[in-house]
């Protein structure tokens, strides 16, 4: 119950903050411009504002969840009212699993608000097909890992810290595909090893990219959906844990 | 403090649970998506918004000189076109929009490159666009003279499913230009045959009778002389 009470005040606390709504709009004034800047091109309208619409709604959901995961944690230790909350009969895991469930749900809203938007956008344009959910839907969950990735880091750093560490994760959670390739080559048992413990450690966020197809209309099979959203949830699962042992030894006194 | 340190050990041992499932799922999502083709995705996941910007830059670009004092595609336009189709296809490989109007429009000035950029698209969209072999067709047969390797561009073309029918004639046409009859025979038979319209029929026909006239009077080939005489016969009835 105290979970629940917790989530859903930091949740109104986030959303009443002006910078979020604001990058919503942002958002969707980009995905309209697309509308205009693809009447410069041949033939490729549709394409390209699924590409852009897509894309725009990634980089600001990308952004949101790290903005929102490396703060809401924080900024309560940071402005000292935590103590507040310590005092009363109110567990530290619950504060946390309570935070966590605030940025899942502002992103889930934010990302929410844009899809539908973009959404409207295409099929005003005739433009629109169901695979778009898709790729949505998608990008929430990289948002939430990215978030959770967030928390973590906000555990044990200043919230400036984790917003950094996060983006790090974020560039290198695409690139980990090159990994066990450097792993294969090094020929070191060592750095074979440790290659591939990175590979499975670091979330590999083109689990969630599957704009591409998404945009030229394929058929992407339930499997690569589905394994993206189990990958996800159990990821956003370890991260809560984690971020649950390092909150435990913490000292609010 | 016992209590505390039970608890820790129990996280950690659910960590390293969900850790190993997590490197089944993994596993089993790479599987997926290697089956589904689409693993070769590359960057952080923009790709395909930067090659559309870098198209949209590439039309104005042609616009420009079509515009301008030249109005045609030069020596130097072409070598920079070539350039930024190649950074578009880099980036987006199923962008068939860019070798298309790539490949159309570098071959007034650098059929070859034309060709270079059409196999490009063709390797990266084997048996899903009849129009990039077709055009790597064309350039080859009226601008490089390479009367087989058009032959080998149209019969890409036709294992697409939606490839239209008129490019059956074509390769028929060619096919008997190259000296293959016996191909050529075939699918002048196979449009006959498939004709919707009496003018396609038509022209199907006058190219059969010209065709098995040809063979009976001239070649050497026994199996084919047959085969001529029996289409003749068909075909005059």
């Amino acid at each position: 119950m105290n979970i629940w009470k917790i989530g859903v005040n930091s949740f109104k606390r986030l959303m009443r903050g002006k910078l979020l709504p604001v990058m919503v709009v942002f958002c969707l004034i980009s995905i309209g411009y697309a509308a205009l800047y693809g009447t410069l091109t041949i033939g490729q309208e549709g394409k390209l504002m699924r590409d852009v619409g897509l894309a725009g709604i990634a980089i600001f959901a990308v952004l949101i969840a790290i903005m929102v995961g490396s703060t809401v944690v924080a900024k309560e230790v940071e402005s000292k009212t935590i103590q507040i909350l310590m005092a009363k009969p109110v567990k530290k895991h619950e504060f946390l699993l309570g935070e966590l469930l605030a940025a899942a749900l502002t992103v889930l809203v934010l990302v929410a608000i844009m899809g539908i938007g973009f959404l409207i956008i295409v099929a005003a344009r005739g433009v629109a097909s169901a695979s778009l959910v898709n790729g949505v839907l998608l990008t929430f969950f990289e948002a939430l890992v990215l978030a959770s990735v967030a928390v973590f880091f906000s555990t044990f750093t200043s919230g400036m810290a984790a917003s950094i560490l996060t983006i790090l994760v974020f560039i290198f959670g695409h690139l980990t595909y090159q990994l066990p390739f450097l792993a294969e080559k090094a020929g070191n048992f060592i750095v074979k090893f440790f290659g591939n413990l990175l590979y499975f450690a670091l979330p590999n966020l083109q689990y969630f990219n599957i704009r591409g197809p998404v945009a030229y209309n394929l058929n992407i099979p339930g499997s690569v959906i589905f394994g993206a959203i189990v990958y996800g949830l159990l990821y956003a699962t370890i991260m809560v844990i984690a971020s649950n042992l390092v909150f435990k030894n913490k000292d609010f006194a | 403090m016992e209590k505390i340190m039970k608890g820790k050990k129990t996280s950690l041992l659910i960590l390293i649970c969900l850790f190993i499932v997590l490197v089944l799922v993994s596993v089993g999502t790479e599987k997926a998506r290697v089956k589904a083709n689409m693993s070769e995705q590359t960057g952080i996941g923009f790709n395909n918004v930067m090659a559309d910007v870098l198209w949209v830059e590439s039309i104005q670009y042609l616009g420009d000189v079509f515009m301008g004092e030249a109005r045609k595609v030069t020596e130097e336009v072409a070598q920079v076109l070539y350039a930024k189709m190649e950074r578009i296809t880099d980036l987006d490989p199923k962008f068939v929009m860019a070798y298309r109007v790539g490949g159309l429009t570098l071959s007034d000035a650098r059929p070859d490159l034309a060709v270079k950029l059409l196999n490009k698209g063709l390797e990266n969209n084997l048996g899903q666009s009849w129009e990039i072999p077709f055009y790597a067709g064309i350039i080859s047969y009226f601008r490089l003279q390479d009367r087989p390797e058009t032959v080998r561009y149209l019969k890409a073309a036709l294992s697409v499913p939606e490839c239209p029918e008129f490019i059956t004639r074509l390769l028929a046409k060619v096919s008997a230009e190259v000296g293959s009859y016996k191909e050529a025979l075939l699918l002048w038979e196979v449009v006959y045959e498939t004709a919707k319209t009496p003018t396609e029929k038509g022209l199907a026909r006058r190219h059969l009778l010209k065709l098995c006239s040809q063979l009976i009077s001239n070649s050497k080939d026994k199996d084919l002389v047959a085969q001529a005489k029996t289409t003749l016969k068909r075909v005059s009835e």
